[in-house]
């Protein structure tokens, strides 16, 4: 979706041109920092650049007999965030103002705004929205290209409903102008957003199956350090039900007569109730273990000490891979 | 809209921008050019005048024709904008004005809305002809030359030139998927479609992605790996 050539005039194309610029040099930091960052990374930007270019010549159904394209900016804020997916698609509608006459130069902050805010940040905020909620990253992606694509159209046509309220002579209140707009919009951008939802989807989905390496240098999902931690707490549950089952169940383990054996606290685990019993039966007695780690609790509040400052170091290490680097640091 | 939208007839034209030496605006030099065009739009969108922009139209288009740029793009810039300026001039016409001129049973079409929406057709064909001038007239190397002597970010030049350079790559190679694509049968019915799109799409990210490591590989190589973030 564009805003045409000479739609917006006077102050508000103006301040929506200053506004995008103001955006477009955030972001034009943001991709300096990314590049310092990642010297190698600065071709993928440009190519990241085409990539939407491309996107939005990409003919995608309408499911009501016409076609129109993705708006591309959700998908490239899901790769490579919203900061740099707003840069890019600002030079993306420069192009496509520059070769096609798609969009406008007068337009062009109007169009930034509505792809770059509308599109890339909500479609992002969606996207991470959903992975915080759970979802798959195949669901969440969809959703930040439903979401995305559903807020560009929603922002066009608020941008154009203020320019038509407070142009000369309304006819209809600003709230009467988005109800006309939207409802003009919604045969044919509604099946669109649904077409761009099922791209964006599909498309990470593709990716993260064939190459995740790509998903996660790009951090889009979890990295190494996180599934370290991942599996770090996926391992001490076990140890922590234990600990909580003793001290619950069991308050004084260091007694020698316990109040209540495992067998009457119905909490005995696989080795007592099965493998000790067939060993007894089978002539076996059951000896203690090397390191009885239940009778030593002061070791054993030592060993998740220890276990917690190496999680903690893991975690120092790479946390900016789970929640992106800031730039002073 | 996409259908018309067809990234090789730019490459062509472009290609004819480097091997013709045309006439008129051709001859201009490209920073001259971008500085007509912007004091154009400020005038034409920023001022938004009816009577300065028709002069504007009418001093652009003798232009065009002197400079006669290729066809087929100049009418692609002049077609691309007609549908949604007639529909935005249309909704313009009948929500907007005081002084009823014509009424279709329940839509009423209003003087001062008729006169503005006159207003947007003349004010979007002028920045049109003046972007025909600027963009139709010059390779698109010589713009990005003249946007650096304006002083735009270098990040945002080499990206740009990056992108122009690498659009139709990916454009020739999405193209060839999807050709393939339909030849067997990828694009029966429209589910089947939108996973063939997002498979070739996700192919061409994939090899966009291993293709910016060789480039930049590549650079490093010849030494042009001052590039960084600082400039």
């Amino acid at each position: 979706m564009h805003i045409s050539e000479g739609i917006i005039t006077g102050l508000p194309a103006v301040g929506y041109t200053i506004v995008a610029v103001g955006l477009t040099a955030v972001g034009v930091q943001k991709m300096k920092a990314f590049i310092a960052e990642n010297p190698e990374k600065k071709p993928l930007l440009a190519m990241g650049g085409a990539f939407i270019f491309l996107l939005s010549l990409i003919p995608i159904p309408a499911f009501t007999g016409t076609c129109s394209h993705p708006a591309g900016s959700p998908l490239a804020a899901i790769l490579l965030g919203p900061w740099i997916a707003l840069t890019l698609t600002a030079m993306s509608l420069f192009l496509q103002a520059a070769f096609f006459a798609h969009g406008g130069f007068s337009t062009w902050g109007a169009n930034v705004i509505t792809l770059g805010v509308g599109g890339a940040f909500c479609g992002w905020l969606a996207f991470k929205a959903a992975r915080q909620a759970g979802l798959s990253l195949v669901v969440s992606a969809a959703l930040g290209g439903l979401i995305g694509d559903i807020m560009t159209y929603a922002t066009a046509g608020f941008s154009l409903s203020l320019v038509m309220a407070f142009g000369p002579n309304p006819q209809l209140s600003f709230s009467q102008y988005l109800v006309a707009i939207y409802a003009a919009y919604l045969p044919t951008q509604g099946p669109i957003a649904i077409g761009e939802m099922f791209l964006t989807g599909l498309l990470i989905g593709y990716v993260f199956k064939q190459r995740p390496e790509i998903l996660q240098e790009l951090k889009v999902v979890f990295t190494k350090a996180a599934i370290i931690l991942a599996v770090f707490i996926t391992l001490s549950i076990p140890f922590s039900d234990r600990l909580y089952a003793e001290d619950s169940v069991l308050p004084s383990v260091s007694s020698e007569q316990p109040a209540i054996t495992e067998e009457e606290s119905g909490m005995a685990g696989m080795d007592e109730a099965v493998n000790e019993a067939m060993a007894e039966a089978a002539g076996l007695a059951a000896r203690d273990p090397y390191i009885n780690l239940e009778s030593m609790g002061d070791v054993w509040n030592a060993v998740m000490l220890l276990a917690g400052a190496i999680c903690g170091f893991i975690f120092g290490r790479y946390w900016h891979m789970l929640v992106g680097e800031d730039k002073k640091s | 809209m996409s259908a018309g939208l067809d990234i090789s007839k730019v490459f062509d034209s472009e290609k004819q921008l480097f091997s013709q030496q045309g006439q008129g605006f051709f001859l201009l030099d490209a920073r001259i050019k971008i500085g007509l065009l912007f004091v154009v739009i400020v005038l034409n969108v920023g001022v938004a005048i009816n009577t300065l922009s028709a002069i504007l139209l009418f001093i652009g288009l003798p232009l065009v024709l002197w400079s006669r740029p290729p066809l087929g793009r100049t009418l692609l810039f002049f077609i691309a904008p007609f549908f949604p300026t007639l529909i935005a001039a249309i909704g313009i016409a009948i929500t907007s004005g005081i002084t009823p001129v014509l009424k279709i049973g329940m839509i009423t079409v209003y003087e001062e809305g008729l006169i503005h929406s006159l207003g947007v057709i003349l004010r979007v064909y002028c920045d049109i002809t003046w972007l025909v001038l600027t963009f139709i007239t010059t390779p698109f190397n010589t713009i990005l030359k003249a946007l650096r002597w304006y002083y735009m970010p270098s990040i945002l030049v080499d990206t740009l030139a990056l992108m122009y350079r690498y659009s139709f790559l990916l454009y020739e190679e999405f193209t060839r998927m999807n050709t393939a694509a339909i030849s067997r049968g990828g694009k029966n019915g429209q589910w089947n479609t939108i996973k063939t799109l997002s498979r070739i799409t996700a192919q061409v990210f994939m090899r966009t992605y291993d293709r910016s490591e060789k480039i930049f590989s590549a650079m490093v190589a010849r030494g042009g790996e001052q590039f960084n973030a600082d400039k």
